[in-house]
């Protein structure tokens, strides 16, 4: 019950963690539910958001069995707290708002409903909220991703996922890039425009901002500075050749060269078939095999974000 | 495709790169343009990964080696003195005090791995520099210097690494192996 309020920290303001990938079944579910784990092992109250809307199943992954309460409480209720829809777990400082008896119709949250669940996360009363997300590239899926402070996407060593990761970036920067006034539009199309005559394609992202850069300098500051606001972290999940292990580092330096994004390689994970097992048990991986080396990595993983969020936030306050 | 990039950029490497940096940045950026990378093939077609591939080697060869590199810089006007200065302390100082001090420090009657470190701390000689000069591994080299003939695969390399090592600090190599020797049987 630990992550009821204590009252006296009502102003904090959790810190949103969005998973996410391209591709389903790389394990998002499973790195949310356990990276909430971790971060309640170091003492932070977690909240894990379900909002893998239509089919949600991240109480499973923490070993929670029937939530009594539901993500679409809050939308069918006025004035409804939504803390008092964090399922709690028997772990402390560990909190789930799930969506496992969701309203079938969840998946196609309206504009106004998704505006209202995001607004509503903020006030939270927990260090991480962790948002598990949908598979795909889905309206809903970007827009809880790029509404959360930090995202972070799931990969695993397999074409069909690297390719939909990249797939999703695009999407996710066509989104975010949508804000820009109309001039700007009308010139980033120019510019895509001039390169299909030039080079018969369109050429990477990187390519097209220095080109906007060049041609409309404050155009391109301006589309620079939204994308400065995405902070996307990669785990590379289900390794399990020793190869594999480069494929993040890789993904950073790509990243880097086709979307001029900065990535930050959070971890990798390895293929485990204990993940089934605990699964079938229906307990958190995290909680039964705590000596496994996913285990170990993902108590790491939570430990460098915390301690990366202490460096952030004591530099304001110096 | 890419064509302002410069060189340094190509290879993903700051303009402060050592030469050491240059060559991992190359062997890594090569493995993820290679032809059928994982990470490379969905968003670059065969011709683009053709034409980075050629780009990174040109700033390859014309990075690694320190004079083109130079000259390179200069037409990027990269007036970069810090490093400058700290690729002549990775690179000369060892050529200079072997030739000066080949034949001025003569070999002390009794070698031992202290003795060897005192020597060469008197020359401002670290063991990376050693290290970088003759690709013997740092983990060797303090194993000489801590007398630890165990760490050593055979005594054959040891009497290889420690005359390599020898004519580093400006010590006659065979000279120092037969006391360094007597000094460990001891």
């Amino acid at each position: 019950m630990t992550v009821k309020n204590t009252a006296t920290t009502k102003q904090r303001q959790p810190l949103i963690w969005a998973v996410a990938s391209g591709k389903g079944g790389v394990g998002k579910s499973f790195v949310a539910a356990n990276l909430t784990m971790a971060f309640a092992a170091h003492e932070k109250k977690a909240v894990l958001v379900d909002l893998d809307l239509g089919s949600a199943n991240a109480h499973t992954c923490l070993g929670i069995n029937h939530p009594k309460t539901t993500l679409s409480q809050l939308l069918r209720h006025k004035n409804i707290d939504i803390n008092s829809l964090v399922e709690p777990s028997n772990t402390p400082f560990m909190g789930l708002i799930s969506g496992s008896s969701d309203d079938l119709d969840m998946a196609n949250l309206k504009h106004f409903q998704k505006l209202k669940v995001m607004r509503n996360l903020r006030h939270l009363d927990a260090d991480f909220v962790i948002l598990d997300l949908g598979a795909g590239t889905g309206f809903n899926t970007l827009d809880f991703f790029l509404y959360a402070d930090q995202g972070l996407l799931t990969v695993m060593p397999e074409p069909t996922s690297v390719e939909n990761t990249y797939r999703f970036v695009k999407s996710l920067l066509t989104r975010q890039l949508r804000s820009l006034p109309k001039q700007s539009h009308a010139l980033m199309n120019d510019i895509l425009i001039e390169q299909k005559k030039d080079y018969g394609k369109i050429q990477s992202f990187a390519q097209f901002l220095a080109d906007m850069l060049e041609k409309h300098p404050e155009h391109g500051k301006n589309i620079q500075g939204n994308l400065q606001k995405l902070q996307l972290n990669l785990v590379v999940n289900q390794m399990m050749d020793p190869a594999d292990t480069k494929l993040g580092d890789a993904m950073q330096i790509i990243f880097h060269k086709y979307f001029s994004l900065n990535l930050n390689l959070l971890g990798c994970l390895h293929h485990d078939v204990h993940v089934t097992q605990a699964l079938k048990q229906r307990q958190s991986y995290y909680q039964l095999f705590p000596q496994s080396r996913n285990a170990i990595c993902l108590h790491r993983m939570a430990e460098k974000v915390i301690k990366t969020q202490q460096i952030k936030t004591n530099g304001v306050v110096n | 495709m890419a064509s302002q990039d410069n060189h340094y950029d190509t290879l993903q490497i700051s303009t402060h790169a050592t030469t050491a940096d240059i060559i991992n940045a190359y062997r890594d950026i090569k493995l993820i343009f290679q032809e059928n990378s994982l990470a490379a093939y969905s968003l670059y077609s065969a011709e683009e990964i053709a034409t980075i591939n050629q780009q990174i080697e040109e700033a390859y060869v014309i990075l690694s080696n320190s004079q083109t590199r130079l000259s390179y810089d200069i037409t990027l006007h990269i007036h970069d003195v810090e490093r400058a200065e700290k690729e002549v302390s990775h690179h000369m100082p060892i050529e200079s005090n072997n030739l000066q001090s080949a034949e001025t420090t003569p070999v002390p009657s009794e070698v031992s791995g202290k003795v060897l470190q005192s020597i060469r701390e008197s020359h401002a000689i670290t063991l990376l520099q050693i290290a970088e000069k003759t690709n013997i591994s740092l983990a060797h080299l303090k194993a000489i210097e801590a007398n630890q003939s165990s760490a050593f695969p055979g005594v054959f390399y040891l009497k290889s690494y420690l005359k390599q090592y020898a004519s580093c600090i400006g010590l006659e190599p065979c000279l120092t192996w037969e006391k360094y020797l007597k000094t460990l049987k001891d």
